[in-house]
């Protein structure tokens, strides 16, 4: 379907801001510890039975500034963690000031809509008049634009939990057509009422901790953070020390039920395929994958499945990451750190250990290294994300030699 | 700028509108989802109903012939853009949750929570496996959506592609006017015949960063941004009939207000009779979609501008020639 | 969202019962037989029967347990269930 000779599309920088830290490096040691725990949200649990997030912690800038035109939390995340990627990157001020900025993001500034917590606000249900102008709710993208001074295409991408997926498409796209040199591209979700109490509400909320493939897992756990890659053209690349490249990526969508993803996984087996064929990589290649594995019942064994059937008898062979023990369902960021988690694997050669299960369920057996850092034998890492609504993307991250 | 402007090019086949009546109260209740759609929809939020309904009349003006979707449905994909489809969703689900608590949520209407389930149902509904894409800049979203949809198409990705916006009234819509309902195309790449009562579609996407207009080097940059848009937009072709820009009252409005004027000079006149903050990103697509087009492949550029930064341009037309 | 509440009557109208679980699976009362069955017949899906749930426990200010979901695959089943729950 797609051209096979198309420009290749490096990463050249990252950033995060996560529960881990503030900081891509913060990121990596976290991932090595493999200790994460999610926390209870101050001032929800009274009203959601056992909320618990991956929170970002306060350092004490992010101050609540509600003053209007003050930058919300999903937007600081995520100028933090392209500042971060920029200088990772050693761009100049020239190839930012062109720079495209693509960033998805679920529920964007929702966190910044909401009531008080005590219950302010119009006692009769009336919306409060918001002062001054419309703060538009997916303002994410164009506030890193505005503060970082970009003048290339801007783009807010929503597509729930694969959205920075679709933007790391869209901004491979812009390299690949010639317009845009440069992409930051990223992913950004802050801690909001709304998100949190619908996960609960449908029943998709673990009450103790996000153990994906484990036997007691009861769902997913929220995390909030932002992720950066700088994406870079081959032209503007040179010269520069790379993480990899982005060898692949392709859509699918279930289109099977409004809500409840197909058990069957044929769209999911389709995207993962047709990822791997855009990346000219087969099974064997593969080193790890980084799976969507989000904790809840239903997607921990159909992805099995999906592994199992792509994968074949390499599957058995092929060790996941499961990056959401670590840090949470980031939901419209998940894909990013996801990228960013396998251009630091590919960096360091290795795959940090898997956070400990109390025991796997044997529906899901796919090979989870627990007991310390595996090598990564093969530099390409495969990801997936998979929307609620039935958007599903796969992505094939490619280090080594040019 | 060393990088080139990108103009996607679509074919539309089909489109469909559904807005309130002319003089519908903000409060009033106009669509009625059990006579529109049927029996089923009753829990989607309001944006989705109309996007649904739009689908519909969109798949219906197709014309009798042909299967509008005829290709497989893995080469089906959908593209929508909006801003507050949602936002009155999550609004309420906040409230009822600060007041009662997240066990008195409907369950039926929580997934909408997800903007992108907004566009997902016409996956569903037109079984559409290629691809559904949300997307949420500030005011241009739908034209985004337009311009998306064209380069996969264009790409491959798909063969036909549902694409155009979606919103409902946003309660925190300040200073901006709410905007409901929505517009959608059957699109078809560029380049390919054009049905008779269809049109062509170009669009590009620009952003002006707003604190770099503070300055007159900033200023340079955001004119020279929109002229090389409007330059490549209309390249080869004739000057539009037709100029309308839907700009947000801000510095970046006033830039590439400008700019627009500048580069039309003694062409047509810069219409801002729907200039003005609004909180979302429908009114573009409506005005790419109304009839009747400029008469004899006439164009008519639609120009729209957020306080954000966010730029779009696009134009639509039909050719002298339709098959 | 789930209707207003009304305040808890010890005898329970069927009728006005069989209307709301109407209302909420949007079809008419008569395709609403007592044995008609939810899955099959009506097309309720598991969020769909969690929906009947939430807004039966608001309407009739009782509790009902998510296990309770399993059992209510009729109308007359979730009928005798409520004015077991009413007369308790």
């Amino acid at each position: 379907m797609r051209p096979s000779a198309t420009p290749d599309v490096f990463v050249t920088g990252i950033g995060a801001v996560s529960c881990l830290g503030a900081t891509a490096d913060a990121f990596w040691t976290g991932l090595k510890a493999a200790a994460s725990r999610p926390t209870p949200v101050p001032g929800l649990t009274e009203h959601v039975p056992d909320v618990l997030a991956y929170q970002v912690p306060d350092d004490g800038t992010a101050a609540a500034d509600a003053s209007p035109g003050a930058l919300g939390r999903a937007a600081r995340f995520a100028l933090t963690a392209a500042r971060e990627a920029v200088t990772d990157a050693g761009l100049g001020a020239h190839e930012v000031a062109e720079a495209a900025v693509v960033i998805g993001t679920a529920v964007g500034e929702s966190g910044g809509r909401e009531g008080g917590h005590d219950g302010e606000g119009a006692g009769d249900g009336t919306p409060e008049p918001a002062a001054g102008s419309w703060e538009p709710m997916f303002s994410v993208a164009s506030a890193v634009g505005a503060e970082l001074a970009t003048f290339g295409p801007n783009i807010s991408v929503s597509n729930a939990c694969a959205a920075s997926g679709y933007a790391l498409s869209v901004a491979v796209d812009l390299i690949r057509r010639g317009e845009a040199d440069t992409v930051l591209l990223g992913g950004a979700e802050g801690i909001a009422r709304v998100p949190l109490a619908s996960f609960s509400r449908l029943g998709a909320a673990d009450p103790e901790t996000c153990r994906p493939f484990d036997a007691g897992r009861r769902g997913t756990v929220f995390g909030e953070g932002a992720a950066v890659l700088v994406l870079q053209s081959a032209r503007a690349a040179a010269g520069r020390p790379v993480y990899g490249r982005v060898l692949g990526t392709a859509w699918s969508c279930d289109a099977h039920h409004p809500t409840a993803p197909d058990p069957g996984g044929e769209q999911l087996v389709r995207v993962a395929r047709a990822a791997l064929e855009e990346a000219g990589r087969g099974p064997g290649d593969v080193g790890c994958v980084v799976p969507h594995g989000t904790g809840t019942r239903q997607n921990d064994v159909v992805e099995y499945q999906v592994l199992r059937e792509v994968l074949g008898d390499r599957a058995a062979h092929t060790p996941l990451f499961s990056l959401k023990a670590f840090i949470g369902h980031t939901a419209g960021a998940a894909a990013a750190f996801a990228a960013v988690s396998a251009a630091l694997m590919v960096r360091h050669g290795e795959i940090p250990a898997n956070i400990a299960l109390a025991r796997q369920d044997p529906e899901c057996p796919v090979w989870l290294p627990q007991d310390g850092p595996t090598a990564l034998r093969q530099p390409n890492v495969l990801v997936n994300a998979y929307a609620f609504g039935g958007s599903n993307f796969t992505m094939v991250f490619g280090g080594g030699s040019r | 700028m060393t990088v080139r402007v990108v103009v996607a090019e679509s074919v539309v086949h089909g489109a469909g509108l559904v807005l309130p009546p002319e003089g519908t109260g903000p409060a009033e209740s106009w669509f009625d989802h059990r006579a529109r759609l049927g029996r089923g929809y009753k829990y989607l939020p309001p944006a989705c109903q109309y996007l649904l309904a739009a689908a519909r009349t969109a798949l219906e003006d197709c014309g009798p012939e042909a299967d509008p979707l005829a290709a497989a449905p893995e080469l089906r994909g959908a593209v929508v853009g909006t801003n507050s489809a949602v936002a009155a969703l999550h609004a309420a689900i906040d409230e009822t949750v600060r007041r009662e608590g997240a066990s008195a949520l409907s369950p039926m209407s929580v997934p909408y929570f997800a903007v992108n389930l907004v566009a997902g149902r016409l996956s569903t509904e037109h079984v559409l496996k290629g691809f559904n894409l949300t997307v949420t800049s500030p005011r241009v979203a739908g034209v985004e959506a337009l311009h998306l949809a064209a380069l996969e198409l264009a790409a491959g990705r798909a063969a036909v592609t549902l694409a155009g916006a979606a919103e409902a009234p946003d309660p925190r819509a300040a200073d901006a006017e709410p905007e409901a309902g929505a517009a959608l195309f059957v699109l078809r790449p560029g380049g390919g015949p054009v049905p008779a009562g269809g049109r062509v579609l170009r669009t590009v996407l620009r952003f002006v960063p707003p604190p770099a207009l503070a300055a007159a080097e900033g200023r340079r940059l955001a004119r020279d941004s929109v002229r090389r848009a409007l330059d490549a937009l209309h390249s080869g072709g004739p000057a539009p009939d037709e100029v309308e820009l839907l700009a947000d009252p801000s510095p970046v409005g006033d830039a590439v207000a400008d700019a627009l004027r500048s580069w039309c000079a003694d062409r047509a006149p810069v219409s801002t009779r729907r200039s003005g903050a609004r909180a979302g990103a429908l009114t573009p697509v409506v005005r790419l979609a109304a009839r009747p087009l400029p008469a004899g492949a006439g164009r008519r550029l639609v120009v729209t501008a957020s306080r954000a930064g966010n730029v779009a341009l696009a134009t639509a037309h039909t050719p002298e020639h339709t098959d | 969202m789930p209707e207003q509440t009304t305040s808890a009557a010890a005898v329970l109208d069927t009728e006005d019962l069989r209307s709301t679980i109407a209302e909420i699976l949007d079809v008419d009362p008569s395709e609403v037989t007592d044995t008609a069955d939810f899955k099959e017949d009506l097309d309720v899906d598991s969020l769909l029967a969690l929906e009947i749930l939430v807004t039966l426990e608001r309407k009739y200010q009782v509790k009902m347990e998510e296990s309770n979901l399993q059992l209510m695959r009729s109308f007359k089943v979730v009928h005798d269930l409520l004015a077991e729950k009413l007369a308790a």
